[in-house]
Order: structure tokens, then C-alpha cells, then sequence
């Protein structure tokens, strides 16, 4: 641990517990609380990640949780951020993006070859010849990406959840903590965050020099752990903003969804770097990175600096630096006034060389680029290309760089805050904040100790104010900053390039210049055009440069400039973390676990699991289908109906609701029979169908489709109101389950476990009626979806698995068996029953589906009636008939929604079509044009290789054409 | 009667228990030893008490029905009270009642026995919900990871939610002072439901406990 200090107050650090791990295979010893960053600097390791794009070595830049050019894996985790992940007893881990090790990177070829590579050559270079395409994209893959996925690591859920509070106060530095203590007062429940491990912000690693900071942030500290409505929640980000104040935490185990009643953003800013040839040098590094290395985790940036600034910040370190024994080689100072406070004064006195109106024009790189070794500086009024002897050529190991701030604002402008550049800052400033949401602190503009620490104050009385728990007060925020924090041009141009503006992507001023050349002149253009800002750092240090190359470029001030929206995430977060517990409603019938035992293959039906068949050992899926429609026409067979929707429907204007609703009559149907129905919208198209039963006067019970009955339940309830009609909806689709006993044998397996009289006198066809089936209360009513004998039993969802056993128990000697969903598709299909959404699509007119019969246009008022009406005597464009194929013919097998053609144009479509076992040939509905849908007339239909098959038009139903079977006296 | 069967029961058929009969319905009565169970319904536990009968009301004439059967109403809109030692009435709306019997008791079978008998504007509402109980003092974890709602405002009333995306209404309360939360939603969600909120509990520590340590 050779860069280590003396212990530090307040450093973050636990020297007793010494932690060891691997980075790239060699062993490595930090303490407990060192970042992996802080503890391989510590052991001397400079070099901790290969650029995305050149391969150059990098070390630590900006410390400040942005650091993507040190990305590590282990094991199965990739992209692990090595500023932010602390050190763990055993952990191995090694830089992501190079090939072969971090040192002998056998990509780092790549940055020889960086003049053909400029920003987009790809786009140039790559497409042509059109099939070596592929084969370039394949290279490109290879190389390009940070991290590789383990496709085959087992899924780990990181939990999502929901959290809620009065004032979310974003940073836990001086703002955000004196914001809390005012806020707290008023007995706001308050959650602080902060993505640091310890709370303090800047006073856990500035001011040092000035005395009070660890002091006054433990008096902080104190007050706020004495309110109990204050939780402190740290190493944890706040990743995005939403709407009305919901906003994503994310830390190491969990991601958050939290519903603040106000925010307040005191998030501080991101340090800026400068731009010059050779800046990415491992050893170059914002000031503020270096001060966090040194106070935080005792660690020595570097022995020997030069420290670039542009504001009383980068004396300050200068003074720091000092009093940790690093020798400053000099202060490079950008402006040409220098230092106007005290602080000059004091780094002079500590025998540091000041170079007024100078900037270093490039770093001198160490073997293989992997260190400093010194640096080129030129005075600012000199003639660069001409006069080389201005040059001054200073010895040292590392560069820092305190030349200006960008405000931490990801969450404002998610939060649409309006961000405006100030030319007097020379910085963006929040102007205009939505309501609910607070700046405070230097994301405000305000930097002055005191002044943070007020502002926080006035951000936590008008939060508390806004939400109603105190009046308003008269708080006057305190004056932001009067001199410029930042330099309004810390870039420097070099005729060998590498002066980078983005270290996550390698863009360099010339990519910016090119660009602008290109005519990709905005942000929004650049940013497509160069990547920059693209990296997982989102340009945090980048965006605010190119900016300024933007405007100096096309001879503009950077007054009304503006970067690219801020969206979430404001940091990359994991995928993982996107992913958390997945929930996937699924909704299961009562007899599910019924029909496992019976072996079914399961099939998705919209949100349920339906059996599509049952799996006999031996036989295909074709033939368990077949063999399932053969026992319900020869025997019987049982089918599970509990998806579908049930309504149960009471009141005095029960009638009138379903006359205006349905398409039929049903203010005569007499008690104990029921009625199909069929449902329109307002434009006549078809909605929905169902079977309307009725069990007193004004007690009625619907089915509708299994797809529709949320909708149809919504549309009833709404018409109620609106019709202001007098009637009871219970929605009774997972109440009931609900099976069919369809096939000859049908009446002798249920009669014995029911009380209903099934004799076809006292229970005729299209009758309902209520009584029990094995003790169970149930509702029986007799339909003929399928085309056989049937009874449909409703009865309570606890009580199916005792109904089911006991008819199937009761069938076994007529030879029952179920079937699913497959088989009870053809089942209908040879009755030629459609299918509402299968048959039937959004534009699909009860006259075209031949549903007419259904359709009583002389009723007083229907839903859909006036549309029909205009449309009833009209051309007709399709109309739905029953198909064919010969008995021989078996391949290729049409699918639905294949195409219905004539003379190459398109006509219609299947809707269903498969092999009847009952007709002994290829069956189906298809849209045709209505000239030609008389029967025997020949359909084209085209297959999905393109060829061309003919089936003949057939009356339908293609099975029973009388419909005997449904009502044989079984 | 019938014999009854819970939509979660399946999840529990290849574990090793103590099964038992209530209000017809067969369901684990103990997964542990009644002690271990009782301590963890004071930190974490999930327990499914769909057996217990429920009972929809509905109509105009709801409530005065209800009074004139005896039976205290809540005031409020998702206002519940309990009665006759451990069942519970919820007022849904105005004109709609629900109303869920204890473990032993008879409330339910006597009023539907009562409702049978027809009465003008009252109409009865099946009600086949699943029933699930989280109890102990991290309960609240397991709906802050499933439900948007912010329990910790809630006045005592009941909630209508949706938990990992399913449409319930729950109700928080205290039983012997320990917090637990009461959900009912369609049957048909059951078992993916008990799946997600097992999985949550478990991963929190917690456990499925019996019936039995209602009692």
C-alpha cells in the first residue's frame, strides 16, 4: 500500500479490517471501505480500464461515480463500476473491454491506428461491397461493447418495491442535510438520499484546509439523527424522475419506486475537466476526484502536480495538496487576472509557481501511455503555431484539473425543470422548477458554505410550505455566486489530436469539429452523429464541452444553448434492476390441477392457462385432437368452460338494459330458457356474444366471450349510470366455474348426480335450470355450441373440482374423456359456430358473418341499430362462408388468416380452417367477396409459400345440418 | 354441503402437514409446530384462509336488511367492523356489503339460510375469493414489493389495489396486536398470487403458516 496517507478525520476507511482481492489475477490488500479504484490506487495500480475505443490506458479521472472508463468484472457480473463498488474479502476482478489482460491488451493496436478512424467512419467505410456487410458488423460486435453477458448466469431477483414520503431530499451534502433539519420541523416525514456511502457531500472531502467541515457536518449530522422523521438512506441513487413526483431510487439491492409529496434536488455538481493533448494520461484527474482519494480513503493521487485552474477551487487544492505532502510543481492558472483573494497569496507563500494566463497544452505520456510525465504549458496570448519557445516544459506525475462545474441536474430536467445557461456563472442554472420540486445548494448556483447551508434551509421551508404543513414564510434564497466558477473555454486544440472531450467513447475535439462539418451542427445532431455522450457516464463530464466547441464553432455565445433531454437513468443502472420480480398475472380455472393430472398441454388463452388437449402417450397433437372430437360425437366428452365470462344481471330494467344492449329480443323470454345474444358497438361492428338466460323476472344471467366479459362487465356498469336504470351487475366470471357435458351419452352420466329433471320434456333444449350437481348448486343449461347433446353446468369455483371428479367418475362406463380447447374448436367449426375476434375482426358487420338471423333491426333501439340501418342495404365487400377441400386432398394445409385472392387481388381471409374427423376432410370460414360465395363456387387461397390451392363454398353447418344431435332424446 | 376446495390448495398437496376441515374446505392446519408458527405470524408469515364464508350483498334495500337481521353495519364507504368475535363487514358502497365468517362460526350460513327467503331490493353476491392473510411486523415488505399503496397513511380502512398486479381489496388490521393484512381477489389468480406473495415471504425470511394459528 505504497500511495497510502496517515489516517484522515473523517475518512471512510476501516483500517482495522484489511480486505484482500484480485484485480486481473494479481493479489491486492485494501481495508474495509475502499472502493475497488481507491484501494488498487493505493497499491500503486495505475492503469484500472482500456478506453471503449482506442484502448488507452486510463486510470482514475473524476472519482465522482462517473469513472466508466474503470469497468470491472467477476464472475458472472460485468460493468462493475470500480469508483462506486467497494472492495470485498475475496473478490476477483479485472477490467472489461480488452483482449488478452488490462497490460498486454492486444487491441490497444487500435489507438495507432486512430486517424482512420474518426467519428462515423463506420458509417462511411462499411457499406459497401452490400455482402461483406455482415461480416464487418460481426468484427465491429467483437470489438465494440463494455462487458460480456454470461447468458447462462441464474436469474437473481433484485427486489422492486414502493416507498413513500412527505419531502425527498436528494444529497445529503450541506443543502440537502440543512433542508431536512428546517423541514423536519414541521413534522414532514423526510427520506434523504445520497449515492455515497457517508453523508456530507462536499464537506466530507473540501474545506479541509479551512477547518470547520468535518465539525460542522457532524453537527449536522447530529440534528438530523435526532429527528425521528428523517431516514438517511445512503449508497443509493436517484435514478429517474417521473410524474407527480414518483421517483426511482436504486441502490445495491433494490430499486424503489418513491412517491414524494415535494422533492428537493441538492445534488451538487460534477467537476469539469479540461480539454489538452494526452488528457486521459493515467494520473490526470479533476481536482475534486483527487481530494476525494485523499480525504475519503487516505490515498495519494500522485506525488508530483501541476494543478490546471480556473478558480479559487484549484488554490484551495493546491493547499491541500501541500498539507498531505504532495509537491505542487505549480498552478497553472487559465485566467489571465489570476486569483484575486487571499488564497494567491497563500500559494505563493508555500514557494508554488503560479502561471497567470497560461494552459497546459498537452501532457507528456510515460511508456506505453500509462503515466504522466510531465506537461507542455503556453501562454495564452501567444502565437501557438509560430512561436514554440513561449513553451514551458514542467516535470511531474500528475495533473489536476479545477477549471469549473456543471450542476448535478439529471432529476431537475427529468423533472422539466428549465435549465438556463448563465453567461455570468458561465454554467447552467435551474430558472423555473415545476411545482413540487426544489433546487438547493450548488446545483442552484450557490456555492459559498454559508449560503449552501441557507439555501437548504429556504428549499426545506418552502417544500414544507408547499405541502401545507407550515404557511408560507417570507424566505429569501440567498445570492448565487458572483464570479464565474467556470471557465467559459478550458479546451485547447493540437495538431496530434487526443484531446478528449468524452473519455467514455474517445471523442476528441476533431470528432467535434467534423461533425459541424459534417453539418451535424446542434446537440441533438452531434450527439447521433459522434456518440458523444452515449457512454454509461451520459456525458456528464462531456456534454457541457462539446457544448461550448458547438457555439465557438459557429461564432455563437452560449446564451440560449442546451444540451440533449435528459431522460432517465440518470447513472446506468443494472438490468437486473429493471427486470426485479417479474409479475405475470396468470389466471388458472378451477380445475386446473385436474387437467394436469389428465395430462393436458396448456396453451395461453389471452391471461388463462387453458388445456389446448390432452397428451396420450403415442398419438400426435393432430390425432389427440381428433380422437377428443370422435368421443364427444360418438360418446362423451367434457370440456372446461370456467373462462368464460359470466354476468349475473338483476333488477326492474334488467330488459330494457339488454334490449338496448344485445341485437335480439329477450323481453319474452320466458323464465328457465335462454337466448344467444349477439353485441354490437355504436358503428354496428360485432363486440361480443353470448348466451342471455333468465331465471326470474328480473333476474338474468349472461356468458360472454372469455376475451371480453372485463369489457362487456365495464360497458353494462356504464350504461347503467348513464341510462340511470335500476339494475344489479355482479360480475360472476371467477365466481363460477363452468363446464360443458356434451355427446349422446350425456343425460345418462348426469342425470344420476343431479336433482334438475333432464327428461327433454321438462328440460328442453335451450332450457336452463337450477338445482344440484353432486351437492354442489349449480346451473344447468342445455346449449349446443358443439353440436351434440350438451349441458353447460355453472357452479361455485370451490365446488368444481367435487362436481368434475363425480361426472367423471359417473362417465367412465359411457366412456368419458375431456377436451380441450383444440378439439372444441372443431367441435363448433363443423357446426359452423363462429368465434367473436377469431371469426369475426374489428370491422366485422353482423350481415357479413351471416349473424342477420341475430339481428332484430324492427326493435325500437339497439346499440349499433342506426349504423346498421344505413349500412344494411348497401353492397355487401365480404362475406363469411364455409369452405372445403376434397376428402383426398391433405397438404399443404391452408392456415388461418391466409389469404382469400382472385385475379391477384385480395378478397378476404380464413378465419378458421382444420381437418374434420367427423366430415373426414379439410374444413374452414373464410371472408370472400360476396360474388363469389354462393355455394360451389371456388375459392383461391393463397399459402404462405405463395402458391395457390382451391376449396369449393359449402352451405353451412357443414354437420347436422338440422341440428338433430343437440336435441336427441340421449 | 359440498366438499370445498381452495384455489391454492394444489400448492401445498407434495408438503409434509397437518391437514384439517373447515367450513368444509380441507387446508393445512399446521406446517410447523403450533409455537414456531405463532412466531412467525408475529415477524412474517402467509397463511390461506380462503375456508372462512363469505357473503355479497347488494341492492337498496342492503343495509336495512342487514340491520333488521341484527347485524351492525359499517358507516362509511370501505369502513369494516367486526362482529360476533371475528367476523368481518365491510361496507364496498353505498347499496353493497361484505361480510366474511371466523373460523367456527355460523353467521354466513344463517344469513344466506335468511336471504333465501327473498326480500326486495337485496340481492345476494357469490363471493369465491381467494383468501390470504400476511401477518407480523415486516407484513408491510411484502406489499410495499407488490402494491403502490401507502399503507402507512391508510386510516383503517379497506383498500381497493391491485398486489403484483392483481385486483384486490385488502384490509389492514390488528389481531391480538399483531399487524396483519387481510386480501381477497378472484379465485382464478390464486395460485400465481400465493406464488409471488410465498416467494416474497420466504425471501424475507418468513414462512406459510396453517389455519389453526388463527384459533
Amino acid at each position: 500500500m505504497s500511495e497510502r496517507l496517515d489516517k484522515r478525520q473523517g475518512e471512510w476507511i476501516d483500517r482495522s479490517r484489511s480486505i484482500h482481492f484480485q484485480f486481473e489475477g494479481d493479489d491486492y490488500t485494501g481495508f474495509h471501505g475502499d472502493t475497488i479504484s481507491s484501494a488498487l490506487w493505493a497499491n500503486g495500480v495505475h492503469i484500472l480500464g482500456r478506453s471503449f475505443k482506442y484502448h488507452r490506458p486510463r486510470g482514475i479521472f473524476g472519482f465522482d461515480d462517473i469513472d466508466c472508463n474503470a469497468m470491472m468484472e467477476s464472475g458472472s457480473t460485468t460493468n462493475i463500476r470500480a469508483d462506486l463498488t467497494l472492495i470485498e474479502e475475496g473478490m476477483s476482478v479485472k477490467a472489461v473491454n480488452t483482449l488478452g489482460s488490462l497490460k498486454k491488451d492486444r487491441l490497444r493496436f487500435l489507438d495507432y491506428f486512430s486517424a482512420f478512424t474518426p467519428v462515423g467512419f463506420y458509417y462511411k467505410a462499411f457499406h459497401t461491397p452490400k455482402r461483406l456487410f455482415p461480416f464487418y458488423e460481426n468484427q465491429i460486435r467483437k470489438i465494440a461493447g463494455l462487458g460480456k453477458i454470461d447468458a447462462q448466469t441464474p436469474m437473481k431477483t433484485v427486489i422492486k418495491d414502493y416507498g413513500f414520503c412527505d419531502i425527498l431530499i436528494i444529497g445529503a451534502g450541506p443543502a440537502g442535510l440543512s433542508a431536512a433539519i428546517e423541514a423536519a420541523a414541521s413534522g414532514a416525514n423526510i427520506i434523504i438520499i445520497d449515492q455515497t456511502p457517508h453523508p456530507g457531500g462536499t464537506l466530507s472531502y473540501r474545506y479541509k484546509n479551512k477547518g470547520p467541515a468535518i465539525d460542522l457536518l457532524n453537527q449536522l449530522l447530529e440534528k438530523v439523527k435526532a429527528c425521528n422523521n428523517i431516514k438517511l438512506q445512503l449508497s443509493t441513487l436517484a435514478s429517474g424522475y417521473y410524474a407527480d413526483h414518483w421517483v426511482c431510487l436504486t441502490n445495491k439491492e433494490r430499486m424503489t419506486k418513491l412517491r414524494a409529496q415535494s422533492v428537493i434536488v441538492a445534488s451538487g455538481c460534477y467537476e469539469q475537466p479540461a480539454v489538452f493533448h494526452n488528457n486521459d494520461l493515467p494520473g490526470i484527474m479533476l481536482a475534486s476526484g483527487a481530494l476525494r482519494l485523499i480525504n475519503h480513503y487516505a490515498v495519494k493521487p500522485f506525488q508530483h502536480v501541476v494543478i490546471l485552474a480556473a478558480n479559487a477551487d484549484g488554490y484551495r487544492c493546491a493547499l491541500d495538496f501541500h498539507e498531505v505532502g504532495i509537491h505542487v510543481v505549480a498552478l497553472v492558472d487559465l485566467r489571465r487576472e489570476g486569483e484575486q483573494s487571499e488564497l494567491d497569496k497563500q500559494v505563493k507563500g508555500l514557494g508554488i509557481t503560479v502561471y497567470r494566463g497560461h494552459f497546459i497544452y498537452e501532457a507528456i505520456a510515460g511508456k506505453m501511455k500509462a503515466s504522466v510525465q510531465g506537461v507542455v504549458l503556453r501562454n495564452l496570448d501567444t502565437d501557438i503555431p509560430v512561436n514554440k519557445e513561449s513553451e514551458i516544459k514542467l516535470n511531474c506525475d500528475g495533473i489536476a484539473m479545477s477549471v469549473g462545474w456543471t450542476p448535478a441536474d439529471g432529476i431537475l430536467r427529468q423533472g422539466s425543470t428549465r435549465m438556463e445557461y448563465d453567461t455570468r456563472l458561465e454554467q447552467f442554472l435551474p430558472i423555473e422548477c415545476v411545482k413540487g420540486i426544489f433546487a438547493a445548494g450548488r446545483v442552484n448556483g450557490v456555492y459559498a458554505l454559508k449560503d449552501q447551508l441557507e439555501d437548504g434551509c429556504c428549499a426545506g421551508a418552502e417544500a414544507t410550505a408547499l405541502i401545507g404543513l407550515t404557511k408560507p414564510g417570507n424566505n429569501k434564497r440567498p445570492p448565487k455566486e458572483e464570479s464565474p466558477q467556470s471557465h467559459p473555454y478550458p479546451i485547447s486544440d493540437h495538431p496530434r489530436g487526443k484531446n478528449f472531450i468524452d473519455l467514455d467513447e474517445d471523442v476528441q475535439v476533431k470528432d467535434i469539429v467534423n461533425s459541424v462539418k459534417e453539418g451535424f451542427d446542434s446537440a441533438e445532431l452531434l450527439k447521433r452523429y459522434s456518440t458523444l455522450g452515449m457512454g454509461p457516464s451520459q456525458g456528464k463530464h462531456a456534454n457541457l464541452l462539446a457544448l461550448r466547441i458547438l457555439a465557438h464553432l459557429r461564432g455563437e455565445t452560449m446564451r440560449g444553448k442546451q444540451i440533449t433531454t435528459a431522460r432517465p437513468f440518470t447513472s446506468p443502472i443494472s438490468m437486473g434492476h429493471l427486470a426485479g420480480r417479474i409479475f405475470t398475472p396468470l389466471r388458472r380455472t378451477a380445475l386446473h390441477h385436474r387437467h394436469k393430472a389428465l395430462n393436458a398441454k396448456f396453451m395461453y388463452a389471452g391471461d388463462w392457462l387453458r388445456p389446448e388437449y390432452y397428451m396420450t402417450d403415442g398419438l400426435s397433437r393432430n390425432q389427440c385432437i381428433e380422437t377428443e372430437v370422435q368421443n364427444v360425437r360418438n360418446r362423451i366428452g367434457i370440456v372446461d368452460q370456467g373462462t368464460l365470462g359470466k354476468i349475473e344481471i338483476n333488477g326492474p330494467d334488467v330488459v330494457t338494459l339488454l334490449e338496448k344492449v344485445y341485437t335480439g329480443r329477450f323481453a319474452k323470454l320466458k323464465i328457465g330458457m335462454t337466448r344467444y345474444g349477439l353485441m354490437c358497438d355504436e358503428s354496428g361492428v360485432i363486440i361480443d356474444d353470448g348466451v342471455i338466460s333468465r331465471l326470474a323476472d328480473d333476474r338474468y344471467y349472461i356468458s360472454t366471450t372469455s376475451s371480453g366479459s372485463a369489457a362487456v362487465y365495464q360497458t353494462l356498469q356504464r350504461l347503467v349510470i348513464e341510462w340511470g336504470l335500476e339494475v344489479i351487475l355482479v360480475n360472476t366470471t371467477s365466481t363460477y366455474c363452468a363446464m360443458n357435458l356434451a355427446g349422446p351419452h350425456a343425460r345418462k352420466v348426469l342425470q344420476p348426480l343431479t336433482d334438475v329433471n333432464l327428461d327433454p320434456d321438462a328440460f328442453p333444449y335451450l332450457g336452463i335450470r337450477e338445482g344440484i350437481v353432486a351437492n354442489v348448486p349449480a346451473r344447468l343449461s342445455r346449449v349446443g355450441f358443439v353440436g351434440e347433446l350438451g349441458y353447460e353446468i355453472h357452479l361455485p369455483a370451490d365446488g368444481a373440482i367435487t362436481a368434475w371428479d363425480a361426472i367423471m367418475t359417473a362417465g367412465q362406463t359411457h366412456g368419458i374423456c375431456p377436451f380441450g380447447v383444440e378439439a372444441q374448436r372443431m367441435l363448433r367449426l363443423e357446426k359452423g359456430h363462429i368465434i367473436v375476434s377469431q371469426d369475426t375482426d374489428g370491422l366485422t358487420l353482423p350481415f357479413e358473418a351471416g349473424m342477420k338471423w341475430a339481428v332484430k333491426m324492427d326493435k325500437p333501439f339497439f346499440i349499433g341499430q342506426r349504423s346498421l340501418k344505413i349500412i344494411e342495404n348497401k353492397q355487401r365487400e365480404r362475406i363469411l362462408v364455409g369452405f372445403i377441400f376434397p376428402k383426398n386432398y391433405l397438404s399443404p394445409k391452408p392456415k388461418e388468416c391466409n389469404l382469400v385472392v382472385k385475379n391477384g387481388e385480395i378478397k378476404g381471409r380464413i378465419t378458421s380452417v382444420g381437418f374434420s374427423p367427423t366430415m373426414g376432410q379439410l374444413i374452414g370460414l373464410a371472408y370472400t367477396a360476396p360474388e363469389d360465395s354462393d355455394v360451389g363456387s371456388t375459392l383461391s387461397i393463397k399459402l404462405d409459400d405463395g402458391s395457390l390451392v382451391e376449396a369449393k363454398v359449402v352451405k353451412i353447418p357443414f354437420y347436422d345440418p338440422k341440428n338433430l344431435r343437440q336435441k336427441i332424446n340421449g | 354441503m359440498y366438499i370445498r376446495h381452495s384455489s391454492v390448495r394444489s400448492q401445498f398437496e407434495k408438503q409434509q402437514l397437518e391437514w384439517g376441515n373447515i367450513h368444509k374446505m380441507e387446508v393445512p392446519l399446521h406446517f410447523d409446530s403450533h409455537q414456531s408458527e405463532l412466531s412467525s405470524m408475529l415477524d412474517l408469515a402467509i397463511c390461506d384462509v380462503s375456508p372462512l364464508p363469505k357473503l355479497g350483498i347488494k341492492g337498496k334495500g342492503a343495509a336495512t336488511w342487514l340491520s333488521n337481521e341484527g347485524i351492525p353495519i359499517p358507516n362509511g364507504i370501505y369502513e369494516w367492523i367486526t362482529y360476533d368475535e371475528g367476523a368481518v363487514i365491510i361496507r364496498l358502497a353505498i347499496d353493497e356489503f361484505f361480510l366474511e365468517d371466523r373460523i367456527e362460526g355460523e353467521l354466513i350460513a344463517n344469513l344466506s339460510d335468511r336471504l333465501r327467503q327473498g326480500s326486495e331490493g337485496v340481492y345476494r353476491v357469490e363471493h369465491q375469493d381467494t383468501g390470504l392473510l400476511i401477518s407480523g411486523r415486516r407484513s408491510h415488505e411484502v406489499l410495499a414489493q407488490t402494491c403502490s399503496y401507502p399503507f402507512e397513511c391508510n386510516e383503517g380502512k379497506v383498500v381497493m389495489t391491485r398486489v403484483a398486479m392483481v385486483s384486490c381489496f385488502i384490509l389492514p388490521m390488528l389481531l391480538k396486536e399483531v399487524q396483519i393484512f387481510r386480501l381477497w381477489f378472484s379465485s382464478t389468480y390464486g395460485i400465481y398470487l400465493w406464488q409471488v406473495l410465498n416467494e416474497i415471504v420466504e425471501d424475507l425470511g418468513g414462512k406459510s403458516v396453517g389455519i389453526k394459528c388463527l384459533l
